[in-house]
């Protein structure tokens, strides 16, 4: 039972079905139950809002499938959005490239902590998140929101719309593009997805695995530090406290999206979708207006589901692929 | 036959206009709060639903969960402006963050009216809070009662950054100074923001100043952890403490005589109002007054009884 090579091109992975058949459904039941939701003006809406959580969703992946989780993404993102803030203020608009890099920056050291001193992934990025927190609040005075003093095209690439979405959006799924290409279409990429597959295979012909995984980091580093930019946009201040909580729906996303917990299988445009069902579903249920506490569970129950139906969807393609 | 018809369609017509009058009547009012798990704006919320319940309009609450989910509540507000919601009350995580957002409401014709923690813009229709210099001079003299005019005065200022313990430290230190010059503070700590920090730093004072005889605390969650420290250092009685804001905590803590006083905010008549102006903004009414501070109250164990806490505790049972 042969799956057809165009299938294969195109879906790579039944698992990678999951998120744009959520999302289809999330659409269709929200269309049916508010009439405002399914009106052009609610797609710049939530175009906008899924750009961050699109960038963070993204890295997210690639430290996945590097059989890794970085728990850091939001905090980097706050820290990043801080440094930009304070850059702009002083050299204008370039000063955002200063936040990236700051992204870029733990990235690397999350990479090299993970990578070339075997530090656990999880310890080593909450250690960089506790240090990114504290480090954007040093460089903050405590904490406070370093507001943008009239920068117009901060503002504008929120608040105009480009084709029916706001041009932060068109540039984060800009940034997914590069991202992809680099995943998808050089050998960096290639071997990056194969020391997550099977490291020890990978290091057997010769492939570098703790470059393959300093890589995947600084790549969810620099993400973050996207991130970072996209959130001053939308706020039009550095936000050095902001970012709980997105760490996790960052990896729900990627859950959703069908990367693999045990790595080497991920797709950027099934993250992509897991990401704006995630956003669909936040955006709806606010459109509703049910109870928050009861949005929240939801939510919660939500991402359960889709940690259980990984589950099946696993062990029934498992299951079929050994009948072969 | 043709004039039952007739009758048959004024009766029709008059059941429209009835329906449309009541659907109309309908306002929908969005309430962005950033954190439904703290007590204060649980009674905030309460506030603004029953009001908006007195009024006939309903109300849309939304969760940021956080003060530091900013990113949320701008969406959040967002998605109340698509929602096409009459007016928004916005309770900021951060009020320089969510400016962005707000603007683009107001812009877009929905009156937003700023509760408490008011977004940072001068396009809001109105702004209601409590007067939280009030809070500090009624804590102020409260002391000074307990402690004769005399003595030495720690404060547990409350976290940086916050308008709210600003305003009260402001009003609890010139006070001090302008009506009782024999009381002087020796401390004023920034950092012990909530119980077990305000345990630490309050354990730290008993050490480091013997001659301490009164502690300003700048909510009752910081008191009662100085209360702790008081009580484990053996000197309860010796130092008294006052405070301010009301919760189940504190009003234990004034049973029990651990609290001189607390001054506290009328927090469901803040959401109260908030209401009330959003709606006559909606209707296009005239705002008289666009900043309003409700004043406080000053609770003694004394007064526990007999002080109206109907414009300051939701009731128990009350779920948001």
């Amino acid at each position: 039972m042969n799956t057809p090579t165009f299938m294969r091109a195109s879906l790579g992975n039944p698992l990678f079905v999951i998120a744009p058949v959520c999302l289809l459904l999330a659409v269709v039941l929200f269309s049916a139950l508010q009439r405002e939701f399914a009106t052009t003006a609610n797609l710049g809406n939530i175009t906008g809002q899924v750009s961050l959580l699109l960038l963070l969703s993204a890295g997210q992946m690639v430290v996945m499938v590097n059989r890794g989780f970085d728990i850091s993404v939001g905090a980097v993102a706050a820290l990043s959005s801080t440094v930009a803030a304070l850059a702009v203020n002083q050299f204008g608009t370039a000063g955002l490239a200063m936040g990236v890099l700051a992204g870029a920056t733990l990235g690397l050291l999350n990479g090299v902590l993970v990578a070339y001193l075997g530090v656990q992934p999880i310890i080593a990025t909450l250690g960089s998140l506790l240090a990114a927190r504290a480090l954007a609040r040093l460089i903050s005075d405590d904490g406070q929101a370093i507001v943008v003093q009239g920068n117009s095209i901060l503002s504008a690439l929120s608040e105009s719309s480009w084709i029916g979405a706001p041009p932060l959006f068109w540039l984060s799924a800009g940034s997914l593009v590069g991202l992809g290409l680099v995943l998808y279409r050089t050998a960096m990429g290639r071997r990056l997805f194969m020391c997550g597959s099977n490291p020890h295979a990978a290091a057997l012909i010769g492939v570098s695995v703790a470059r393959s995984t300093c890589l995947a980091y600084l790549l969810c580093g620099t993400m973050a530090g996207l991130g970072g930019i996209a959130l001053l946009s939308r706020s039009g201040a550095g936000l050095p406290t902001e970012g709980a909580g997105l760490e996790l729906q960052s990896i729900a996303a990627a859950l959703i999206g069908g990367t693999a917990l045990a790595g080497g299988s991920g797709s950027l445009i099934a993250t992509a979708a897991g990401a704006f069902f995630i956003q669909t579903i936040m955006t709806g249920l606010n459109l509703i207006g049910v109870a928050p506490f009861i949005a929240q569970i939801l939510f919660g129950m939500l991402i359960i589901g889709s940690g259980f139906l990984e589950k099946l969807t696993h062990r029934f393609f498992n299951h079929h692929q050994g009948l072969q | 036959m043709t004039y039952l018809q007739y009758l048959h369609s004024i009766a029709l017509a008059t059941c429209c206009l009835l329906v449309s009058a009541a659907h109309a009547q309908q306002k929908v009012i969005g309430f962005a709060v950033p954190n439904l798990a703290s007590s204060f704006w649980i009674t905030s919320a309460f506030g603004v639903d029953e009001e908006a319940k007195r009024l006939g309009a309903t109300v849309v609450k939304v969760n940021a969960g956080n003060d530091a989910n900013s990113a949320q509540q701008i969406a959040q507000i967002q998605d109340l402006v698509q929602r096409k919601v009459d007016a928004i009350i916005v309770g900021a995580t951060n009020g320089d963050a969510v400016k962005a957002a707000v603007e683009q409401a107001v812009k877009s014709g929905i009156p937003v009216i700023g509760l408490s923690s008011p977004p940072n813009s001068s396009l809001l229709a109105a702004v209601v809070s409590a007067d939280h210099y009030d809070m500090g001079r009624m804590q102020a003299r409260c002391l000074a009662k307990a402690l004769a005019q005399k003595g030495s005065v720690a404060m547990m200022a409350g976290p940086s950054g916050q308008l709210w313990a600003d305003q009260r430290a402001l009003g609890f230190k010139e006070t001090l100074s302008a009506e009782f010059p024999a009381m002087k503070v020796i401390a004023e700590n920034r950092l012990g923001d909530n119980r077990n920090a305000a345990l630490n730093v309050a354990e730290d004072w008993l050490q480091r100043f013997p001659e301490m005889t009164g502690v300003y605390a700048a909510t009752d969650d910081m008191a009662a952890g100085v209360v702790s420290a008081l009580k484990a250092g053996k000197a309860q009685g010796r130092v008294k403490v006052s405070a301010s804001n009301f919760s189940p905590t504190s009003q234990q803590m004034l049973e029990d005589g651990d609290l001189v006083c607390t001054s506290i905010q009328q927090t469901v008549t803040q959401g109260r109002v908030a209401v009330r102006i959003a709606l006559d903004a909606v209707n296009k009414k005239p705002i008289p007054q666009t900043k309003i501070a409700l004043p406080a109250l000053l609770v003694t164990q004394d007064n526990l009884r007999e002080v109206d806490l109907g414009s300051v505790v939701a009731p128990a049972q009350y779920r948001p």
